[in-house]
């Protein structure tokens, strides 16, 4: 059951850089300001946090695991289980780094558990239920051809990255769709740095051959 | 992976420090053909993802999302309520041990058991109700003769567990106090139990003796 309405987002530059809500407060200060509200119990704190980052974890899941009503649903595990853990939050690493963290466990126990049922392999249905870059396209103002070659584009991406291992792929989207550092992907994917170039590497190498096989 | 992917990897990335951007040069020097078609193939599949994929998407139904979490996070702090009771409130210590659990939490009724001392009728009299969860509302609170008890009915409230015993203290005697609701709670002979007083928004607070 696929009832969900993919919703675009105007807010992708106010995380976590772009002073978001606070105006001309830093994104940093602005969350460690938030995050101290909350451990002082203020669920409107958290409310605003959630506002906040909805849209980026919402985005990280589905982009990984291509189920709307299944991102739905561990976008919320993920900041009910931030909430929980909130206490514990020293702020040694950026608000968002730590919040990445737990959408990459969610994410990661979710296709481990997935895995079980369907022994890994890829089901062409999930990519029928959302496509890659749907949400940034202007279908309606296409002309019909041009539709066309951005469809087969996204196609040919979609199923490039999705042939991509978790690793590598999940890799991939921190740094070319999330824009992150290796130091911040390392911690959000718990690695070290090596492994993140690594992984980087091979995903960039794996992508291309499977662009130019799709191509012809 | 070996070094020299690894440098390109970096300086494709923006991620060369001063000890590898050294290495990088030389490198560069030695074979710019190799770096830069390297470089230029990362960069158009970076571009084509970035124009397919969105970095942010708002969940379907977003306030019904935000809603959601805060509902569980309510839950899920009802479920830890007894935990956090053990350090608790000390002017509701006398609600702890007969209502520990989420039922602390969630209503607080108070009435007198008899009506001995003044107060007109027959059986109980409901001096106040409260329910700090707004999902759980006091539908009804009031002696019923025919029972010959006072019967409470909530909505809203979770199963109590079997093994919940629910109790309260005899109160023989009520006295109203101060302008906004509070009053003086006495059980037995003139024993002054409880201090009710209003709050900010209308909220009792019980100040045990």
């Amino acid at each position: 059951m696929n009832f969900f309405r993919l919703i675009p987002s105007n807010r992708a530059k106010e995380v976590p850089d772009g002073g978001g809500a606070g105006g001309d407060i830093p994104a940093s200060q602005r969350d460690r300001q938030l995050v101290e509200l909350c451990k002082s119990g203020d669920n409107q704190a958290f409310d605003e946090l959630v506002t906040l980052y909805r849209g980026k974890v919402y985005a990280m899941i589905l982009n990984m695991i291509h189920n709307d009503a299944d991102a739905w649903d561990l976008s919320q595990d993920v900041f009910v289980k931030a909430w929980k853990a909130l206490p514990k939050f020293e702020a040694r690493s950026a608000f968002y780094t730590w919040l990445y963290r737990i959408t990459h466990n969610v994410t990661y126990d979710w296709i481990r558990k997935r895995k079980r049922v369907v022994s890994g392999e890829f089901e062409d249905s999930l990519m029928e239920q959302a496509e890659p870059g749907a949400l940034t396209t202007p279908k309606s103002a296409d002309l019909p051809d041009v539709a066309m070659e951005r469809t087969e584009l996204r196609g040919r991406i979609a199923r490039a990255i999705e042939n991509l291992s978790d690793d590598h792929r999940e890799v991939i989207l921190r740094k070319e769709i999330d824009g992150l550092s290796y130091q911040e992907i390392a911690e959000v994917a718990g690695c070290s740095v090596g492994t993140v170039m690594s992984r980087l590497f091979y995903a960039r190498k794996k992508l291309q051959a499977s662009l130019e096989e799709n191509r012809s | 992976m070996n070094r020299k992917e690894e440098l390109i990897t970096r300086w494709i990335d923006g991620e060369l420090n001063a000890e590898t951007r050294e290495e990088f040069d030389q490198l560069m020097a030695d074979d710019p053909e190799f770096c830069s078609r390297i470089r230029k193939e990362a960069e158009g599949i970076g571009s084509k993802m970035r124009s397919e994929i969105p970095a942010d998407v708002q969940p379907p139904y977003p306030d019904f999302f935000n809603s959601q979490i805060q509902k569980r996070i309510r839950e899920e702090d009802r479920a830890g309520a007894p935990e956090r009771a053990a350090g608790g409130i000390s002017v509701l210590w006398w609600l702890r041990s007969p209502l520990t659990w989420g039922t602390a939490a969630l209503f607080m009724i108070l009435l007198l058991s008899r009506n001995d001392d003044g107060i007109s009728g027959t059986g109980s009299y409901v001096v106040s109700t409260y329910a700090p969860d707004p999902g759980v509302s006091v539908e009804r609170a009031e002696y019923d003769t025919d029972a010959q008890a006072t019967v409470i009915m909530l909505t809203g409230l979770e199963r109590i567990p079997d093994e919940v015993e629910v109790k309260g203290r005899d109160i023989t005697a009520y006295q109203p106090s101060g302008s906004r609701g509070g009053g003086l709670f006495y059980a037995g002979q003139d024993q002054l139990a409880y201090v009710m007083e209003r709050g900010i928004g209308g909220v009792p607070e019980i100040l045990a003796r």
